[in-house]
C-alpha cells in the first residue's frame, strides 16, 4: 500500500528540518536530487539572516555569523507566512545562546537592525500634526488618548550600536568596534518624522530611561 | 475601485522596488514594458514606501499577483489570515491575475519557504483541488497554478504533472501559469519531454507564461531566477507559443537583478520570439 501524502509530507519535512533519510525509499531512484532542496532550504535562510542582519553580519565575519544563523534556524523553524519574519526572533535567541550570550554587543545589533527593518515598512498609521490637536477643544482634552505610530519600536540597548550600523549600512568600513553604554538605554525607531519621509533606513533617536520620548 | 479600458496582453516584468525609480523616472522610462508582476507576500500587512510605490505603478500599469506562501498542497488548513492579506491587496490593486504555485511549503506550522514537490496521486489531486475550491470560494475568483520546478519524483506517483494539472484544472475550475523554464528544467532533470508537458496541458486554461533563467550542473538544472533566460528555453517558448497562440508572457528575475534596462532589452526578445512563432504583435 503506498505512504500517503501527509506521511510523505512528514517524511520530507524531517529531511530539511533534522536531515532524516526515511523520505529517500519513497522517492524514483531514491532521489538523486534531493540535495538540491536539502541546500536551497539552508542556502535561502542564510541569505535573508544576511540581507537583514548586515550589520551584525559584518560584526562576527561569515563564518561566526553562519554558525549563529545555522544554529538559530535549526532551534526556530520559520512559522511565519512570509520570509520577512525569520530573523525576528533573532536577538532574544542571541540574548540566551552559547557562546553568544556572553557578547551583548551582537544580541544588540541585531535587535537594532530587526527595529530598523520594521521602522521600514510598517503598515501606514496616519500621524496627529498640530492642526489636529489645536481643533480638539479644551473640555475634549482629558478624554485624548495617544497611541505611537505603528512604525515606532523601542529597543533597550546597553552598547552604542548605531554608529557601527550605520557605516555598515553606508558600505563603510565601521571605524571603531562598538562601545559599551554608560547605562543602558531606549532607543526608539521611527518609519518618518511622523508623515512625510520614512526614509529608507528609518530615523531613530535616543530616549529617556521610561520611555518618554527626549 | 480602477478601472481599465486595456485586456491582459503583452510581455510584463517583475516589480522589483530598485527599479522603482527607472519604472516611474521620466517620460517612458519602461516602454516596452506592458504589466508588472508583484511577489503578494512583499505586500501583504506593509505599508509606507514600498506600499506607496507599488500603488503609483498600479495607476499606470496592469498588476498581476504572484505568491510562493498559499502552499495548496500542504496538510495544514488553510491560512485565513493570508487568503485575507490576498483579498485585502487584490482590492486595492485589482489584479489581472491571482497566482501561486503546485506545491507546499511546509507542515504543521512548519514553513520551509520553499517549493516542495507533491506526489502526483489521485489523493493529491483530491486534496488540492478541494483547497483550490476553498481559495476560489473565499477571493471570490479564480487563481492561477504555475508549475514549480522539481527535483525528485515520488514512487507514488500514478500521473505525469502535465496529467495532473489538466485533471486538476478542471475539477477545480482554475488556471493555469506556465512556466516554459520550469518545463525544461523539470524535463531534463526526470528525463521527459517537455514538448509532451506543454502540449498535454489544457491550452484554454494558460493564463500567462514565465520565462526564467537556469543553472545547468550537467546532471541536473536548478532554476535558479538568477540569470538570462537559456536558449534551449527560448526555443522551447516559441513552440509554446506557437501550439497556444498569444499568452502574456514575463521575464522573471529573482536574483542577481541586472539593471531595469537590461530586463527590458531581455524581454524584448521574448516579444521577437512570439513574433517569430506568429504571434508577436497580438501577444
Ligand atoms: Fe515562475
Amino acid at each position: 500500500m503506498n505512504t500517503g501524502l501527509a506521511e510523505l509530507q512528514r517524511l520530507f519535512q524531517d529531511r530539511l528540518l533534522a536531515g532524516g533519510n526515511d523520505i529517500e525509499r519513497h522517492l524514483k531512484d531514491r532521489g538523486p536530487f534531493l540535495k538540491v532542496y536539502d541546500h536551497a532550504y539552508l542556502a535561502r535562510l542564510l541569505e535573508v539572516m544576511g540581507e537583514d542582519f548586515p550589520a551584525v553580519h559584518t560584526l562576527l565575519g561569515d563564518d561566526q555569523f553562519g554558525d549563529a544563523a545555522v544554529a538559530f534556524v535549526r532551534a526556530h523553524p520559520s512559522r511565519a507566512r512570509s520570509i520577512r519574519w525569520l530573523g525576528a526572533g533573532f536577538s532574544a535567541w542571541l540574548r540566551e545562546a552559547d557562546p553568544w550570550r556572553n557578547l551583548p554587543v551582537v544580541a544588540d545589533m541585531a535587535a537594532f537592525e530587526w527595529a530598523l527593518g520594521l521602522a521600514f515598512d510598517a503598515p501606514d498609521s496616519e500621524p496627529v500634526g498640530m492642526p489636529a490637536l489645536a481643533a480638539v477643544p479644551a473640555e475634549a482634552w482629558p478624554g485624548l488618548r495617544f497611541e505611537f505610530h505603528r512604525s515606532l519600536n523601542i529597543v533597550r540597548l546597553a552598547v552604542d550600536v548605531a554608529p557601527f550600523q550605520r557605516a555598515v549600512a553606508a558600505e563603510r568600513d565601521p571605524e571603531a568596534a562598538p562601545e559599551p553604554l554608560s547605562e543602558p538605554g531606549d532607543c526608539g525607531g521611527f518609519g518618518a518624522t511622523w508623515k512625510a519621509c520614512r526614509c529608507a533606513i528609518g530615523r531613530y533617536r535616543w530616549m529617556r530611561r521610561r520611555g518618554s520620548i527626549a | 475601485m480602477k478601472s481599465r479600458a486595456h485586456n491582459f496582453s503583452g510581455f510584463g516584468l517583475g516589480f522589483r522596488p530598485q527599479h522603482f525609480p527607472d519604472i516611474l523616472g521620466g517620460a517612458n522610462a519602461a516602454d516596452g514594458v506592458d504589466w508588472f508582476e508583484i511577489i503578494s507576500e512583499n505586500f501583504i500587512g506593509v505599508g509606507g514606501m514600498p506600499m506607496r510605490n507599488l500603488m503609483r505603478v498600479s495607476d499606470d500599469y496592469p498588476i498581476v499577483m504572484h505568491g510562493v506562501s498559499l502552499s495548496i498542497g500542504a496538510p495544514d488548513p488553510l491560512d485565513r489570515d493570508y487568503l485575507q492579506g490576498l483579498m485585502d491587496l487584490a482590492e486595492r490593486l485589482q489584479p489581472e491575475v491571482i497566482s501561486d504555485h503546485l506545491c507546499w511549503t511546509g507542515a504543521h506550522g512548519v514553513n520551509l519557504h520553499d517549493l516542495l514537490p507533491l506526489p502526483l496521486t489521485a489523493e493529491t489531486l483530491v486534496h488540492v483541488a478541494d483547497r483550490v475550491g476553498q481559495v476560489q470560494d473565499f477571493l471570490g475568483r479564480r487563481i492561477a497554478l504555475e508549475n514549480a520546478s522539481t527535483y525528485v519524483t515520488f514512487t507514488a506517483d500514478a500521473r505525469s504533472e502535465w496529467e495532473f494539472l489538466s485533471e486538476l484544472s478542471e475539477r477545480a475550475d482554475c488556471e493555469l501559469l506556465l512556466d516554459v523554464n520550469n518545463v525544461y528544467v523539470s524535463a531534463f532533470n526526470h528525463g521527459f519531454d517537455a514538448a509532451d508537458y506543454i502540449a498535454g496541458l489544457p491550452a484554454k486554461r494558460i493564463r500567462q507564461i514565465h520565462l526564467a533563467g537556469h543553472e545547468n550542473n550537467g546532471d541536473h538544472i536548478v532554476d535558479t531566477h538568477d540569470a538570462p533566460v537559456a536558449d534551449p528555453v527560448w526555443d522551447l517558448y516559441r513552440d509554446t507559443i506557437r501550439l497556444l497562440g498569444p499568452v502574456p508572457t514575463m521575464i522573471e528575475r529573482d536574483a542577481n537583478i541586472p539593471p531595469f534596462a537590461d530586463l527590458v532589452a531581455e524581454l524584448q526578445l521574448a516579444r521577437e520570439a512570439a513574433g517569430k512563432a506568429g504571434h508577436g504583435a497580438a501577444a
